[in-house]
Order: structure tokens, then sequence, then C-alpha cells
């Protein structure tokens, strides 16, 4: 169920935080408790089926943490943990996608059906991470079942994450953590990823798969073009407003989650879009598969085959589809011609050069994770460069120009840091009307987008979050 | 501090208070039924299930529930659009709201852009017409006549009037019709085509409604006219003359199926009106079997209440059987979409009994049967230029 829903806006979240908050704050392990129950009921709102499966993980990784720091045999506990990870992980995922792949070679497997547990391709990350952290002497295990469970099932990024470390949030456990500022800032930043997703993600979604809908052949140049520029804003809004929403919920109860997203289209090279783009993610690769290979402290070659694990891996995380796959691969292509080839030369570019070229290697990319299939993206990308029906300007272009440019103007400016920019000037200017700006602004315009999303939430049709499915 | 103190207590309290009031009067609100505007039932609470609780759709159909039970949804619903017809008329300059293109004096159905198949069509009008064809060899082994009428619906009428980069299906319309008719070519199917005089742009605005998808009463009793007359062309069946009868204007205001979806709160407006005969006819009508009140139109109860297209005929019903008692005067068996409801409410007028069928209601027989069983004199396909080529429903053939 995802936050931007009557449920968990009206019911659910209230709901809690009243069951929470009724608690007193002395009772920490009580208030652990509420929320961690929360966390199945929450995760049971997308269906009872899996709420066992959510509870093995727990247990399996909560006794995984105690073995790994306590058992004669550490190193082995440790392998079973990460193989029962990826087991739950490859089986609920990819075994469909890898008996078709054989079945593509002639072996006529019978390929089953298997329903994909919502947000397991995160709280299996977590579980490794906290289970590897602890071998690594990084975190100390968690003792208490119930405070184990409650960090792998926080139901703000059950779903679609941050994928938040143990040792972020360990010390928050047992902590007096609450504050009136924490909750108010909390609800804040839950309000803005809320509005995000119901006034700007969603037409942009509705454009994207307006356009995404058509055949190659139906695509002029300029229909191309705004349709991936549309599911250029729609990715980025939509999963960043839910780790908005995320980290203000999480903010509410007093704990503080990673950023998830830091601008990624301010990026002047792709290196650093993905510095900045699913931050938590991209750390998870670096700090558990690409260092323990050898990262980037070995041989060229050696550092090349590194990275195309990780963005196979990475492409494959999104995914059990080849087009991720090479989505993943596209980008292992630009970060080598990027390390290996265009360092110096990115650098002595103007911004603005090396910005179009960014955008344009990330929008290309979006193609590849967007499409149903290989063939669908190479015609979508010829289409972009006029291999589609042969038109520059199309009607249809020129209709849905008209009808989003201006959300399409917003959505931009909502992915610009012109709020932290304006924040910092605020703050500069040091005067009563900029301290009263920077005290009621954000709660004024939080409380506006609670009405305009509600207006959207009754108004539209539910839509679930892009991330959902991984 | 203590500012930021106050204003952090105030803005949480605000957001709960509207959440608490959203709780309840959701709650309070009575729930399920119908929305009218959008012509379609309201979801109900879902029922506990143990299978809908496993897979999750207990809670998919809870939130569907409770958006469309959503407190003041309906005023938000009409706030939206209104505001929608500002922004996007007066600011974008684009004038489709609710899929509905807004001009000054008519409002048009929005058609999506399509890519026009030219294989697709024509074999979709060889199907048509290979069913058109069966249909009028089985009316004639005993004697009967069948006639396909095509109406044109209102993009139709008024394609010239969609802004250029909007999509008026011109292509599609000119493709299809083309194609049906070489396709019938040498068939011996009987076609009567409305779209030159329901076309015509003088008197365009009388024959079709500007605010609905289906032709006034005046484009139906023009389509009664051209069927009558080529009815006439074989056989003396009493045609209604415009001396025999009068059209009057309802005072109700007329919802049609455009100003519905803009929450009728558009500047365009339009009437709907009645025919009666000067002379009237009793009748005795008969709706799936069970008799009904002797009437062809479903009268609102005040002046004031909304009426729809549904006035003609009261809707579309699987089958109405309406029988004046002559029996000295032919059978006519009339089948077709929406477009047959106000075409029947002048047609029983001349004819001893008339039958009509709705395909997309009525399970009971295939075509084939039915015209076997009645052998009506006449029957009458009317189809709109949308489905001027579909075979689905009231396109089948006698199977």
């Amino acid at each position: 169920m995802a936050f931007s829903s009557i449920t968990v806006l009206a019911f659910f979240l209230p709901a809690v935080l009243a069951v929470y908050y009724a608690v007193p704050s002395v009772m920490r392990k009580t208030r652990n408790f509420v929320l961690f129950g929360a966390g199945f009921v929450f995760y049971a709102l997308g269906g009872v089926r899996f709420v066992v499966l959510l509870a093995v993980s727990i247990v399996i990784n909560y006794a995984g943490g105690l073995a790994v720091s306590r058992s004669k045999h550490r190193k082995m506990w440790l392998i079973f943990d990460i193989l029962f990870n990826v087991f739950l992980l490859g089986y609920f995922k990819y075994v469909g996608f890898f008996v078709s792949t054989l079945n593509c070679l002639g072996l006529g497997l019978a390929v089953h059906k298997i329903a994909l547990p919502i947000g397991i391709s995160f709280f299996t990350f977590q579980g490794i991470s906290y289970v590897v952290d602890v071998y690594k002497g990084v975190s100390k295990p968690q003792k208490n079942l119930i405070d184990a469970g409650l960090y792998l099932s926080f139901f703000p990024q059950l779903m679609s994450g941050p994928i938040v470390r143990y040792n972020m949030v360990s010390e928050s456990l047992d902590a007096k953590r609450e504050s009136l500022d924490g909750f108010s800032a909390g609800l804040v930043r839950f309000l803005i990823g809320l509005g995000k997703k119901m006034i700007l993600t969603n037409p942009m979604e509705d454009l994207a798969n307006a356009v995404f809908s058509k055949s190659a052949g139906e695509l002029s140049v300029s229909l191309a073009w705004l349709g991936i520029i549309a599911y250029t804003l729609q990715i980025y809004l939509d999963f960043s407003s839910y780790s908005d929403m995320a980290i203000g919920i999480a903010k509410m109860f007093g704990f503080k989650f990673p950023e998830n997203f830091n601008y990624p289209y301010v990026s002047k090279s792709v290196t650093e879009f993905w510095r900045r783009w699913h931050i938590t993610l991209s750390s998870w690769f670096r700090d558990y598969v690409y260092f323990p290979m050898g990262g980037s402290r070995c041989s060229r070659g050696r550092n090349i085959l590194n990275l195309a694990v990780v963005w196979s891996l990475t492409g494959l995380w999104h995914g059990a589809n080849f087009t991720f796959v090479l989505w993943g691969l596209w980008f292992l292509l630009l970060l080598i011609i990027e390390k290996f080839l265009l360092k110096n030369i990115l650098n002595k570019l103007p911004g603005f050069l090396t910005h179009i070229y960014t955008m344009v290697g990330v929008m290309l990319g979006w193609v590849l994770f967007r499409s149903e299939n290989l063939s669908s993206a190479v015609g979508y990308i010829g289409a972009m460069f006029g291999f589609g029906n042969g038109e520059f300007l199309s009607n249809e272009a020129i209709y849905y120009l008209r009808l989003y440019l201006p959300v399409i103007v917003i959505s931009i400016i909502a992915s610009l840091p012109i709020k932290e920019k304006l924040e910092k000037y605020l703050i500069e200017c040091d005067t009563k009307a900029s301290r009263f700006a920077l005290c009621w602004l954000p709660k004024a315009f939080a409380l506006l987008l609670l009405a305009v999303s509600y207006v959207e939430l009754v108004t539209g049709s539910f839509r679930a979050f892009i991330y959902f499915q991984f | 501090m203590k500012g930021k103190r106050i204003s952090e207590i105030m803005f949480i309290a605000f957001a709960g208070l509207f959440i608490a009031a959203v709780v309840i009067i959701t709650l309070a609100t009575p729930q399920g039924g119908f929305s009218y505007f959008e012509n379609r039932s309201l979801q109900n609470m879902p029922e506990m299930e143990k299978d809908s609780l496993l897979d999750g759709s207990y809670f998919t159909t809870m939130e569907k529930f409770l958006t469309d039970n959503g407190a003041g949804r309906t005023t938000l619903l009409k706030l939206k659009t209104a505001y929608k017809l500002f922004i996007n008329i007066k600011l974008l300059n684009c004038p489709v709201v609710n899929d509905v293109v807004v001009l000054p004096d008519v409002l048009l159905p929005f058609n999506p852009y399509e890519t026009i198949n030219m294989e697709t069509i024509e074999s979709q009008s060889q199907s048509m017409a290979e069913n058109l064809s069966e249909i009028t060899d089985l009316t004639e082994s005993y004697g009967g006549k069948f006639m396909y009428v095509t109406v044109p619906c209102q993009y139709v009428s008024y394609e010239s009037r969609y802004p250029w980069y909007l999509n008026s299906r011109r292509e599609y319309t000119e493709a299809s019709r083309e194609a049906l008719y070489n396709a019938l070519e040498g068939s011996g199917v009987t076609v009567v085509d409305m779209y030159d005089t329901l076309t015509d742009a003088e008197i365009r605005n009388t024959v079709n409604s500007t605010v609905d998808n289906h032709y006034s009463i005046y484009g139906a009793y023009l389509t009664y006219l051209a069927v009558m007359e080529k009815i006439n062309e074989t056989e003396r069946v009493h045609i209604l003359t415009e001396d025999e009868f009068t059209i009057t204007p309802l005072p109700n205001h007329y919802v049609g199926s455009r100003s519905r979806k803009l929450f009728d709160i558009s500047d365009v407006y339009d009437t709907i009106d009645i025919l009666t005969p000067k002379v009237e006819i009793p009748f005795s009508r008969y709706d799936n079997g069970k008799q009904v009140a002797p009437t062809v139109y479903s009268m609102p109860s005040n002046q004031y209440e909304g009426v729809l297209y549904s006035l003609y005929m009261g809707g579309d019903i699987g089958e109405t059987v309406i029988d004046t008692g002559r029996e000295e005067l032919p059978k006519i068996l009339i089948y077709g979409d929406s477009f047959t409801n106000a075409f029947e409410s002048i047609a029983y007028y001349s004819f001893g009994e008339m039958r009509s069928l709705d395909f997309r209601h009525y399970t009971e027989m295939t075509l084939g049967q039915y015209i076997e069983m009645y052998k009506p004199d006449y029957v009458v396909c009317i189809r709109d230029y949308e489905q001027l080529i579909s075979t689905s429903a009231n396109g089948c053939g006698i199977d």
C-alpha cells in the first residue's frame, strides 16, 4: 500500500501515531513494539500471504546476527545468512526470468508464475548489510528480536527504501528520539513528498505512459523526446517523493534515515549522477560487492570486471529483464569511458555541455529502463533521432506540450536545489521577515500540499509507486 | 524559539484537524451508490474474505472504496473541472478538459491520436459487409427488406470544428466509409447514409446536439424520413410529415454526455426536444417481455430535473416491443446502438408493430434466430460512424 493513499494517509498513519504517542516515552521497548507491529500491518495491507516470509526473514537475520558475533563458525553463518537472503530474492524475483532465458536455448522447462513479495529487494539487502556489518564488527548484534525486527520491517522503508544500515538507527532504538521539532520537520517532509507524488509525478506518468504505449513507427522526434523527458522527471519525482515520505515519517517517530537523492539531474557527469541517484543502493553495492571484490585497488582489467559485476547486478536488482541488465551495462560503459577516457576532457568543457551530455546519457538509459523489451527500446531510441514516423513535430506532441508544459516546467524546478538555495538565502538575510518566512513558509506550503494532494487523491485513481516493483 | 514552537504546534494541529475532518466526513457520508456525473456505480465497502486478504485485493478495493466515497468528492471533482476549464482554455490555450474538447459553442469528444491501418480497416469492412449480406439474404428469403442506416456521430458532424492539432478522425472516417462501400459493392445490401444530411453546416446545430454524442430529434426525424422514403420506393407506408407533429423543447436542462463529463459546468448548453404527433395512436409497450407504460419518452418528474439522452425510449434496453394493434401495417425490427432510441420514438407511428433489439444487452437469441422467429417486413440496423465497421455487439451477423 502506497503512502499516497487514503488508507495510509487518513487511517493507518494517524492510527499508528496515536497508539505510538499514547505509550509513555519512557517505555521505549513498548514503543518499538508498536512500530514493529505496525510494520507487519503495513505489509499485510499489500496481502497477508507474504507476512510469514517477512517474519522468517527477520528471524533468520536476527539469528544470523547473533551467530556471526558469537559462534565459532562465524564465517559459515555469514555465508549461510547471505545465501538465505540471495535465495529468497532469487527464488521470488529471478526464477521465472532464468527459466525463460534457459527456454530460449530450447530446454522447454515449465515456467511457474511466482508472485513477487513487495519490498523483497529492500529488506533482503538490509538483512545482508546487517549480518555483514555485525560480522565485520561495524555494528553490534541486536539481542532483542523485536528491535532487530523493527530495523528490518520499519514500515516507512519497508517497501521502497531507503536501504538503511543498522548502525544508522541502532542508537535510536534505545534512546529517546522523538521531539516536537523533529515531528514537525518530518511532517513537512512527508507532505512535500506527498505533494510531489500527487501533483507532479502523476501527470508526468500519464504523459510518459501515453507516449511509451505507442509503437516506434508512430513517434515523431519531438514526441519521443517529450515522452522520455516526462519519464525522466516521473522516475525521479516518483522515487524521490517516496524517499521524502519515508524519511519524513521516520522523523515523526524520531528516526533519522539517510538521504537517497541529492538532485541527480544537476550532475555534470554520469559518475556524479550516480553519486546523487539512489544513494543508499549505490553505496550498498559499493560496500558489499565492489569493495570486497577489490574495488579499484587492482589492475585496470580487474577493476573493469569488478565494475561489470556491480553494474550487471545493479541492473538485475531493478528487474528480472534483459532491458534492466542492459540499462546497468549502459551505465557501466559510460562510467568506464568517463573514468578512463573522458575524465580530463569533461573537466575542461563548459558546464552546460557536460550537463547536456550527462542528461542525454541518463535519458537514453531511462529508455532501456522503461521499455518492455530490447526491440521497443531500440525503436524508441531510433524515433528520438528521426527514425520513427519521419516527422519532427507532430500534432500529438503539440497537444501534449500545450497541456503539460506548466507541469513539466514545475517538475524541472522541483528537480533543482532551489529550496536549499532559498533557505540559504533566507538564513543569510537574517532579518525578522526572513526568520518569519523560514519558520512559517515551509509549514504553510506543506498544508497547502496536503489539501491539494487530498483533492488529487479522491478525484484521481490510485497509482502505485514505480519502485514497488523492485 | 517560542515563535518556532508555536508554529510547529499550529502546523501539526492544522494537519491533524484536516485529516480528522476527512475521516469523520468520509465515514459519516452515505456510502456506495451511483455517481451521476461519472455515470458509474461507486465502490461499496468490500467484504472481508480469506482470499482477498491473502492476495491484498481486499485493501486495494478498500482504497477504491475510500477514494470513491472520500469527503466532498463530487464537490471537489466539480471544482477541479472548473479549475481545469479555466487553466486549460484561458492559460494553456488547449481546450481539452476531462476528455472533452470545449469550444465556445459545442462540446466534442477528445479523440486519441491514432495511426490509420488500412489493412485492418479493409479487413473489418469485409467482415462487416459479409455480416450485412447474410442479414440481407435472410430477410429477403421470406420477402422482407433489410437496411443498414449509417449516421454521423458528433465528432463526424463537427469534424471541421476541431482545433488543427487535435484528432478529428477525418482520416479514419473517410477510410472506413470508403472501405465499407467498396466491400459492399455488388452485395445487394441497402445502405441509407445520413452523412451528407446531418453534416450539412447550415442545419448542423439543429440536427445534432452540441452537448451530446447523439443527433437531436430533428436529426432522428431526418433519418426516419430517409428510411421511410427508401421503404416507399417499393411499398406505400405512411410517413409522418411535418404538418402532422410538433417538436417541443423541454424546459428541463439537457445534460448531454459531454456536459455530464464536465460536471455540467461549461458555458455550452442545448435543449432536448420531443416530437409529438398531432393525432396520437394508442399502443402497448413491452420491455424485455414485461408490459410497461405506453410511452416513448421517459419524462422527468419536474422541470428542474436534468434530462439525459435516455429521455428517448428510456435509454438502451435489450428488447422493446411497441404494438399499435394495426395488423394491416407492416412490422419493423430495429437494432443498433443508442442512436436507435430517438429514431424509434418516431418510427413506431408508421408500423403495426415495432420491435427493437440492442445486442449489447439482449442475449436470448441471435439476430438470425430472432428474424426467423419474427419475420419482420423491415429490418433496420442503425449505427453511427464510430461503429460503422465494428462487428461487435450490434455489428453482428445472423449468428
